[in-house]
């Protein structure tokens, strides 16, 4: 019944994140960073809608690091080829650069895979049919998967609940400015790189990113950080 | 045609274990897998397919008769009814094999007793059914051609159930399971799901083996309440499940398994690939578009999806035909914007032979150009196009 008629889904669904387990990996982890970092695979059980999901995440810091760290939620873009969100990998992510350089600034950084991709459980929940409200269902999907991970995060004991950044390149992007909105305490920052989403040959969806990015910007109070590029093909500046 | 086939797979299983070709790259061979219960031993209806060219040891694939919510339903099943699932395995590089629980189709011994409503009744059927996976498993590891290291087992509703009870086994090799709408009623019209919930707990605190679990929305037999209960049962117990419930794709309500099978497919091949498990993979999708030597970016990834969710994925004889003037037509700016791009090539999936797949995608692309050829016999290129 959701997809259809443009009912977005889990759109103003109270999200409570609880009762949650950290489930070890139960393969070795490969390295991707160098030996100054520490990272951890591992499956996050959330809950969202009141429902069970288990996601995939990544989470990474420095070895010499010490006591409660100040926590960066990452999330990854949408690949140019949906269907292969299944394929996406955390280790080989182009983020993933950007992940070892935040953890070298003192930071402990969590990328969760969101439902859909990786072993995260599914399908993918950004997958509204294309309509006026398309955009903002699938950021608003994708952030209560962020929203969602929040709570085993921060009962970690080198987690610092008081100060999280979300950031995200593309569609994560869009996701992090959508978290932003919803104002998390201790959520004291959005950077937003290339954020935003696209929909090839949705022309219902025209006009609708202006409106739902004045929309989440009359209710979002964290301070927001963009970047984009010149020749962005996907996001055009203007 | 399908009578043809079950007449021939009968005889073949009447005569006795004659390999034969089915296609021009499939074997399939009829087989009997004896099980040993309560001092007897009874042998299992079961069909073996695989790439007649495979090379080397074939990690298994073990299917198994499902399909209905009881334990005694589904009596008219014969393993011929899954030949084609097989297939789809074998093509993905595995030793596909179906086993009919005893009881069913040609498989000796009586059938499960129904499911009252008590748990012991539950718990008994469950390990009959395990037991008789376990033995096809153990009688298939035997052959030459098996690698019995990469296990996976594949069932639908009761079958998804008997999956999950053996996974909560972990024998050796088993590498995972998947089970598509997965449950279980009694034939005692009483409400079982209590029970069920506790069994899959206790199946949850012993699993080791990644489990995918397949779902649709719309489900009214194992609705997805009971599915939720069932997942959180099994994770709280420490399980190990991927969770996928359909809410668009697949969305078909209790027959996912035969009616939604490119969307489970595509769940499956994502799972195998994870878990270092043979099937084809997104690479094959890039070598493909690169030898249609098309440059461009959204040109690419638009094929790519398409390809992925129409064709790799979906099930049956396959093939891709290819005409350099749709290609040409294709890559025209114009004609890129629409809701459904259209292809430089057509096809043709879900075929009951690689003869009406083949002329399947001929003949659609005839009705737009004069020079086609076919390029891709299911995962198989056939040569360069220029």
């Amino acid at each position: 019944m959701i997809g259809k008629g443009g009912a977005p889904f889990a759109f103003g669904a109270k999200i409570i994140a609880a009762a949650i387990v950290l489930v070890f990996w139960p393969a070795a982890s490969t390295p991707a960073t160098s030996g100054d970092l520490i990272q951890e695979r591992q499956y996050l059980r959330v809950k969202i809608g009141g429902k069970d999901v288990r996601l995939e995440a990544l989470v990474v810091k420095r070895a010499d690091a010490k006591g409660r760290l100040p926590i960066a939620l990452f999330n990854h873009g949408r690949p140019g080829v949906a269907a292969m969100g299944l394929d996406h990998n955390l280790f080989h992510d182009p983020g993933i650069t950007a992940i070892a350089d935040i953890a070298r600034r003192g930071w402990l950084v969590v990328a969760i895979h969101r439902r859909g991709y990786g072993l995260s459980d599914g399908p993918i929940q950004s997958d509204s049919p294309c309509a006026a409200d398309t955009f903002m269902a699938w950021m608003n999907a994708d952030a209560d998967d962020i929203e969602a991970s929040i709570g085993p995060v921060t009962r970690r004991s080198d987690a610092d609940p008081t100060r999280m950044i979300a950031i995200g390149e593309s569609a994560g992007g869009a996701a992090a400015l959508a978290l932003g909105a919803r104002n998390i305490p201790g959520l004291v920052a959005v950077i937003d790189l290339a954020g935003g989403e696209h929909l090839a040959g949705c022309a219902a969806i025209k006009d609708s990113v202006p409106a739902d990015f004045r929309a989440l910007g009359s209710r979002s109070h964290v301070p927001n950080l963009w970047v984009f590029a010149k020749n962005d093909l996907n996001h055009p500046v203007d | 045609m399908i009578g043809v086939r079950l007449v021939l797979l009968l005889v073949a299983f009447a005569c006795g274990a004659a390999p034969w070709a089915w296609s021009d790259e499939l074997t399939e061979t009829a087989a009997s897998f004896p099980v040993a219960a309560g001092g007897h031993e009874f042998r299992l209806e079961g069909l073996i397919i695989r790439k007649t060219d495979a090379q080397g040891r074939l990690p298994i694939a073990l299917i198994t008769n499902g399909g209905t919510a009881t334990a005694t339903g589904g009596a008219g099943a014969t393993a011929a009814a899954y030949a084609h699932y097989a297939r789809d395995l074998a093509r993905r590089g595995w030793l596909a094999v179906v086993t009919m629980r005893r009881g069913f189709g040609q498989s000796e011994g009586p059938k499960p007793a129904p499911i009252t409503c008590q748990a012991a009744s539950l718990g008994a059927w469950a390990s009959g059914a395990a037991d008789d996976l376990q033995a096809t498993i153990d009688n298939v590891a035997t052959r030459p051609d098996a690698d019995a290291s990469k296990v996976i087992v594949i069932g639908s509703e009761i079958a998804g159930v008997a999956a999950v009870a053996l996974s909560a086994r972990n024998p050796s090799g088993l590498a995972g399971i998947v089970s598509v709408s997965g449950g279980l009623q009694s034939e005692a019209n009483c409400p079982i799901n209590d029970l069920l919930v506790e069994a899959y707990k206790l199946y949850g605190a012993k699993n080791r083996v990644p489990n995918l679990w397949i779902y649709s929305r719309s489900d009214k037999v194992f609705d997805p309440d009971l599915a939720e209960r069932l997942h959180t049962a099994f994770l709280d117990a420490g399980g190990d499940v991927k969770f996928v419930m359909f809410f668009r794709d697949g969305n078909v309500g209790t027959a996912v398994f035969g009616q939604a099978t490119a969307a489970w497919y595509a769940q499956m091949d994502g799972f195998l690939r994870a878990n270092n498990l043979p099937t084809w993979s997104p690479t094959d999708v890039w070598n493909m578009i690169d030898r249609l030597k098309i440059a461009d970016r959204m040109e690419r990834e638009n094929l790519a999806e398409l390809l992925i969710q129409r064709y790799f994925a979906a099930p049956g004889e396959k093939a891709i035909a290819f005409s350099p003037t749709l290609q040409a037509e294709w890559t025209r700016p114009q004609n890129k914007l629409g809701a459904e791009p259209r292809l430089p090539l057509t096809y043709q999936t879900g075929s009951r032979s690689l003869d009406d797949a083949r002329n399947g995608a001929l003949a659609s692309c005839q009705k737009a150009a004069q020079d086609c050829t076919v390029i891709m016999e299911n995962y198989h290129w056939l040569g360069d196009i220029r």
